[in-house]
């Protein structure tokens, strides 16, 4: 049974089913209904904002539209394109592209996509999906509609390179993830309504009154475990439930568990509540600290190396996991490369196929299990970098049906020990979920899964 | 920061001697800059109470406000600083080059304050003056908002990573040399001297003790010290004061030659100090490519000095939407191609970097130098590969984009891989351009077996942003009801009031 | 009725009179929440500017007396003829509806100055205002009063609490200008803590009569001078995280116990002042300093900003050689190494590294590598 008694359950609502429905009828009737200018809709983890982006695109090019879609990255982009030529063969689909650009043999697949440097290359498509950074080359083309995906991680200066592409947008993101950033250390914009460091969305809602903000109330991803602390961690505000009931997801192992008790015994407590807090001894160590990125790597290994079956609503028989179901999340980039290191030296040939990545980089993407190397393990301050909700958020709501947190002791020491140093600006509103206040929440919610080392 | 840098502050405090950090200098150092050492008074912004200025140590103007809470008394030093700083200023504006779109000066302004308190205290002073009105009710002298426009000028210049065109002194010191002490301290030009070059007869810990006490070092401002103020200056202010309320000429003159003298007493010694890591930071050998960002100043400079003579209106409050945008564009470019620029030419640079992880350098233990791959086109183009053995804990991913500061200059190079081997790793690369036209790679331009090179990443080149025209922002970043309130010139900038003169 | 952690404070403390929590030591605590030594000097309210002269570290916070005349005189400007300049900001700079103004001055309680007695006065008006009772809507020189560490702190605060739309604003006037719409984050972030324990203290005096801390605004208004002007301009401040913040690290003060019981049993800050008015400290210093010793400091350069005995902390992180000199950016890169000499030792080889010191040995001698390579080839000046 997994159920999550640290927070407040949900009023019933209606069946998730109906409810998530309701919204998207919803948006795609203000997108119909031609006073809005813009319609944002928030999309909490997992939420089904892909599967809205596809459906809006067919929709207005139902209605003679010729829609562009603007993605962040080119793997974003990819993933689109393939949906939307999927669900809808009868649409020719164009994907716009840089020169360089290889595309995946799955895109080169489809019949009913073109892939095109220039605009003129897909005169025939009904639907151009690009990156905004391909999109921001683009002159004298305008179109109707566009659809901005992952829109919260757009930065208010690239959304003005294109937005003369398009007459009205539909602004798609969550909210939760990482902010944009820059390298650029300057106070001048702060406060502006038009920063340029700060993300799209935000900007435009900034400029234009009455523009209807929707939310997807349905995460389909994250399990009935998982959803309730996600939604008071880092949407405290707006709160989603888990699409899935209480037996509708399940992990267990094929063989039985000997060799390494210390690793088992996290894993089986994964599996049976769907979290666990593996800690390792306290420590102030360098955030490449071999023994934590190690024992990431050796928890996939071992997941592995037993074989552990999932079941789910799309698999009621439940399925072998494979490794690339399994993801690794840290937050830097030498962290990830130790622990592909790592995952080298586990013994477990299928290991290194295990994805692992930056909290950055797998943002928008899903996986069966993760285990997550805690951005403060072993640190002896806390940086705003470290404690930033969205690098939390982004690494604790990737998976379907587990999540493991990999520390050092002392964190809890660590947040209570923490200035509060950060500046105080005039006329800005505070900034939510706060990063300590939402580390505080998970962290309480881990304490309940705590497995010694 | 990297370990390298932080062990250069270990070993500084260790040794309680100040370690370099960087082979050069990476700001152009001008001939004759103009040294400006601002004091303001405490609690009031804007309100400069002095200022030292001049072009050579022994030149040094002060120029003194005896009543900071004057309005008159302000514009009158703003005015006085004014002309000197335009007179620095228009000496830069007579040589120039080139035809054109390309017509430049060879020289450009450069500006020199003891900290980054120096560089607000210009700023706050450039926005008091430049909407200045020259005639009407609150008239200020011509002079007073060409000076505002300028510094303001020089101020968002300052801005951009890799300029020299304003700078505080403390960030050019901390730029090459590591201390043992915190950032925060750094801040304080005497301790940070203390540091780098104590006082004759003097050891670093006496003379770091002695840069926190007033009473020996006086601070470098903006703000002058409460002790001082309470002391010294409130009295003999008062008794300017009082002076000036009776109109006695002989009373007001020794009243305001006392508080010369006191201001001079405290601005002096770091006005000595400054000249002093001058002289040090001359002594560091110039950067090779700082001569190429100093044209970019120059080019600046050229620009901004058209604009002036075209009577152009004052630099805004704030940014507009598209302004914005473009200057974080320029401002993100800017240091990518500064830090690029440091590693390429500084051992010491790229050295930290390669601590990091995020350049490397070894030896050639495999070379494939014939290597020849047909292209999309049809062309067979050399494409050589190397295999680089180095012991730097190498974080660069496959198809990562190189240059290298040991091979010729338009040498590039595309990492194959990268593999652990023991303590070492190796990297293979391919080399993809500045090997010459033909189709056999010219002498010297493929790394032989052996040989010992670096590489970092190259910083790519990037178009600039287009956006659109200032004048046309899109609904995105404009609310309907926006026309009125985002002018040029502010609404009250005939007179901002200057309210009661307490 | 004093519990047994309250003796031992005092006895920290010894002779000297009772100091309360002020702006600065509330902002030393958000800055170092974890600093042992200053959370027993500030429980027990012990004199740290005394304390850190006596040991041959003197403080340097003093203010000069041209930014108190000059923020003395704006206050002064903002409430004359009954906040008519306040007022004029509230409606037209930050376009507030005030439909009609009472202005009550709770400066003076009938010639009662004492703190008690004007905070029982503000504690009935506020309340009475609470309930809707009353036509007042400004109320100045209210006097609060915080719980901290079981202690009554009154707060004094030079502000305004505004009464609009049935709740209670802070209003801080503040000398520091807003160029722009723009002020000094490090100003404002003061400004902000106090007007935070203000906050916290009108929460605490409604909800002692049942009120909900919704009565209280968590937006502070600011009231400062326009550009390089004298007239007053105001803006909004976003309190949340930092009433949060504070709410949060107040509580930790009641935790002191834990603290206090670490110590050894005779510990005492005690001065031993002369009783004649000069309170000449006849405690030897070396005595005094030996005390302070035995109590965990967690310097920060930063403390320097915030905390009287930061240059006490400073000479002792000086002289253990420790890594908190350097501040917490450099001291990241060396994990849970300690000291110059440690770091020193590993780089050079000198020291072999204990097990968990593996890594972070390898990386400083790879470090030490690169360095001398440079210092070879001749390194610059």
């Amino acid at each position: 049974m997994r159920t999550d008694t640290s927070a407040t359950p949900e009023p019933a609502a209606p069946n998730p089913a109906t409810a998530a429905a309701a919204a998207t009828e919803a948006i795609l009737t203000d997108m119909a209904d031609g006073r809005h200018r813009a319609v944002v809709v928030d999309s909490p983890p997992g939420a089904g904002k892909s599967t809205l982006v596809v459906r809006a695109a067919q929709e207005l090019t139902e209605g003679g539209e010729r829609p562009i879609v603007v993605a962040q990255t080119n793997n974003q982009v990819d993933d689109l394109v393939v949906r939307l030529a999927k669900e809808h063969p009868g649409i020719a689909v164009g994907r716009l592209s840089a020169t360089g650009y290889n595309p995946p043999p799955v895109l080169n697949a489809l019949t009913n996509t073109t892939v095109g440097r220039t605009l003129a290359d897909l005169a025939g498509c009904r639907i151009i999906v690009a990156t905004a950074a391909k999109w921001a080359t683009v002159r004298d083309a305008t179109f109707g509609w566009a659809i901005l995906d992952e829109a919260y991680q757009m930065r208010s200066d690239m959304l003005l390179q294109i937005v003369e592409r398009f007459d009205q947008g539909l602004f798609v993101g969550d909210p939760g993830q990482l902010d944009p950033f820059t390298i650029v250390g300057t106070e001048r914009w702060i406060g502006l309504p038009h920063d340029p460091t700060q993300n799209g969305v935000s900007v435009m809602l900034q400029h234009n009154q009455n523009i209807p903000v929707h939310r997807l109330p349905v995460s389909w991803r994250l399990p009935l475990s998982a959803a309730p602390t996600i939604a008071q961690a880092f949407y405290p505000f707006t709160p989603f439930t888990s699409g899935t009931g209480d037996d509708t997801r399940a992990l267990e192992f094929r063989t039985a568990g000997l060799a390494r008790t210390d690793l088992d015994e996290t894993l089986a407590e994964a599996f049976t509540t769907g979290w666990a807090l593996h800690e390792l001894p306290r420590r102030h160590v360098p955030r490449t600290d071999t023994e934590t990125l190690q024992t990431a790597a050796d928890l996939a290994g071992r997941l592995l190396g037993r074989g552990a079956v999932a079941t789910c609503e799309r698999h009621p028989g439940g399925r072998p996991l494979e490794p690339g179901d399994i993801a690794i999340g840290v937050a830097h980039r030498d962290q990830a490369d130790l622990v592909r290191t790592a995952l080298a030296r586990t013994g477990n040939p299928n290991a290194p196929s295990v994805a692992v990545d930056t909290a950055n980089r797998l943002q928008g993407r899903e996986f069966e299990v993760v285990i997550v190397v805690h951005p403060l393990s072993g640190r002896r301050d806390a940086t705003a970098f470290h404690l930033e909700a969205g690098r939390l958020c982004v690494l604790a709501s990737r998976h379907r049906q587990a999540c493991i947190v990999v520390t050092r002791e002392g964190i809890a020491d660590l947040l209570d020990s923490h200035p509060s140093t950060d500046p105080v600006h005039l006329s800005v509103p505070a900034k939510f979920p706060d990063g300590w206040e939402a580390n505080q929440v998970m962290l309480a919610k881990l304490a309940l899964h705590r497995v010694a080392a | 920061m990297s370990t390298l840098s932080a062990l250069a502050h270990v070993q500084a405090m260790e040794t309680m001697q100040a370690v370099p950090r960087t082979e050069f200098r990476h700001r152009h150092l001008s001939g004759r800059p103009l040294v400006i050492v601002p004091l303001a008074m405490a609690g009031e912004a804007g309100a400069p109470l002095a200022a030292m200025v001049g072009s050579a140590k022994r030149n040094g103007t002060l120029l003194v406000v005896a009543q900071p809470r004057n309005r008159d008394q302000r514009f009158a030093f703003a005015a006085d600083l004014g002309r000197i700083v335009m007179n620095y200023i228009n000496s830069f504006r007579q040589n120039r080059r080139g035809e054109g779109e390309r017509s430049r000066y060879t020289d450009a302004p450069q500006i020199l304050v003891p900290n980054a308190g120096g560089v607000k205290a210009l700023a706050d002073l450039g926005r008091m003056c430049r909407f200045r009105a020259t005639s009407g009710p609150y008239a200020v002298p011509d002079v007073v908002p060409e000076f505002g426009m300028w510094l303001t000028f020089l101020v968002d210049r300052a801005e951009q990573a890799g300029t020299s065109t304003l700078l505080p002194v403390t960030a050019m010191l901390t730029e090459h040399w590591a201390t043992g002490q915190s950032t925060l301290e750094d801040q304080n030009l005497a301790s940070l001297m203390a540091w780098i070059a104590p006082p004759p007869g003097l050891s670093v810990e006496q003379a770091m003790a002695d840069a926190e006490n007033p009473d020996v070092c006086p601070p470098a401002g903006p703000p002058t010290s409460p002790e001082f103020d309470n002391r010294d200056l409130a009295p003999a202010i008062r008794r300017f004061d009082t002076a000036h309320t009776l109109g006695d000429p002989h009373a007001l003159a020794a009243a305001e030659t006392e508080l010369r003298e006191l201001i001079a007493g405290q601005i002096q010694p770091t006005w000595r100090m400054v000249w002093q890591a001058i002289s040090l930071l001359r002594s560091v050998p110039e950067a090779p490519r700082t001569a190429k960002r100093f044209e970019g100043d120059c080019k600046a400079f050229t620009k901004y000095s058209d604009y002036r003579d075209s009577d152009g209106p004052p630099q805004r409050k704030r940014d507009n939407a598209i302004g914005a945008a473009r200057r974080l564009g320029w401002l993100e470019h800017a240091l990518a191609e500064f830090e690029s620029d440091m590693a390429f030419d500084d051992r010491f640079v790229l050295a930290d970097r390669r601590s990091a992880g995020e350049a490397f350098a070894g030896t050639v233990v495999e070379a494939d130098p014939g290597r020849v791959v047909t292209t999309d086109k049809n062309r067979r183009v050399p494409r050589p590969r190397v295999t680089v053995r180095t012991e730097d804990p190498v974080r660069l991913a496959a198809d990562t984009k190189l240059i290298s500061p040991s091979l010729p200059t338009g040498h590039k190079a595309m990492i194959v891989s990268v593999l652990s081997d023991g303590g070492t790793t190796r990297v293979t690369v391919e080399i993809t351009g500045g090997m010459g036209r033909s189709r056999v790679p010219q002498q010297g331009t493929v790394p032989e077996l052996g040989q010992r090179i670096a590489y970092l990443p190259d910083p790519g080149w990037r178009p600039a942003p287009q956006f659109p025209a200032s004048d046309a922002t899109p609904w995105t970043h404009s609310a309907a009801d926006d026309s009125g309130t985002d002018s040029v010139i502010p609404e009250d900038a005939a007179a901002e009031e200057w309210g009661n003169e307490d | 009725m004093k519990n047994p952690v309250d003796d031992r404070l005092d006895a920290l403390r010894g002779s000297a009179k009772r100091l309360d929590y002020n702006a600065r030591s509330l902002a030393a605590l958000e800055n170092n929440p974890r600093c042992t030594l200053r959370a027993l000097l500030d429980a027990s309210g012990s004199d740290k500017a005394a304390i850190a002269t006596h040991v041959g570290h003197p403080p340097s916070f003093g203010q000069s007396s041209f930014a108190i005349t000059r923020g003395n005189a704006f206050e002064a400007m903002v409430k004359d003829n009954g906040c008519a300049e306040l007022l004029r900001v509230l409606r037209e700079t930050l376009e507030l509806t005030l439909p009609e103004v009472g202005y009550e001055d709770l400066n003076d309680v009938g010639g009662d100055g004492r703190s008690k007695q004007r905070h029982e006065r503000t504690e009935e008006v506020l309340l009475r205002a609470a309930r809707g009772e009353g036509d007042a809507t400004l109320f100045d020189h209210p006097m609060l009063r915080l719980l901290i560490g079981g202690h009554k702190v009154y707060l004094e605060p030079d502000l305004v609490a505004l009464r609009i739309d049935g709740r209670f604003h802070v209003v801080e006037i503040k000398s520091f200008p807003i160029i722009d719409d723009q002020a000094d984050s490090t100003q404002v972030r003061a400004a902000t803590t106090q007007a935070c324990a203000y906050i916290i203290a009108l929460r605490d005096l409604l909800g002692r009569a049942g009120i909900g801390e919704e009565a209280v605004s968590d937006t502070i208004v600011l009231v400062a001078p326009k550009d390089f002007t004298n007239r007053p301009t105001g803006a909004f401040v976003d309190a949340r995280k930092q009433v949060a913040a504070l709410t949060r690290q107040l509580s930790r003060i009641e935790r002191i116990g834990d603290l206090v019981d670490l110590l050894p049993e005779d510990l005492t800050f005690d001065l031993d002042p002369t009783p004649d008015k000069n309170k000449q400290p006849r405690r030897p210093a070396e005595e005094l300093a030996e005390a302070l010793d035995q109590v965990l400091v967690t310097y920060r350069p930063d403390c320097l900003n915030h905390c009287e005995m930061a240059f006490y902390c400073r000479s002792r992180a000086r002289a253990e050689a420790s890594l908190d000199v350097l501040g917490p950016t450099v001291r990241e890169q060396f994990g849970g190494i300690d000291t110059t000499t440690m770091v020193m030792g590993l780089a050079r080889g000198e020291l072999t590294p204990s097990e968990d010191q593996v890594e972070i040995a390898a990386a400083l001698r790879h470090a030490a590598r690169l360095r001398a390579e440079l210092e070879d080839l001749g390194g610059a000046a």
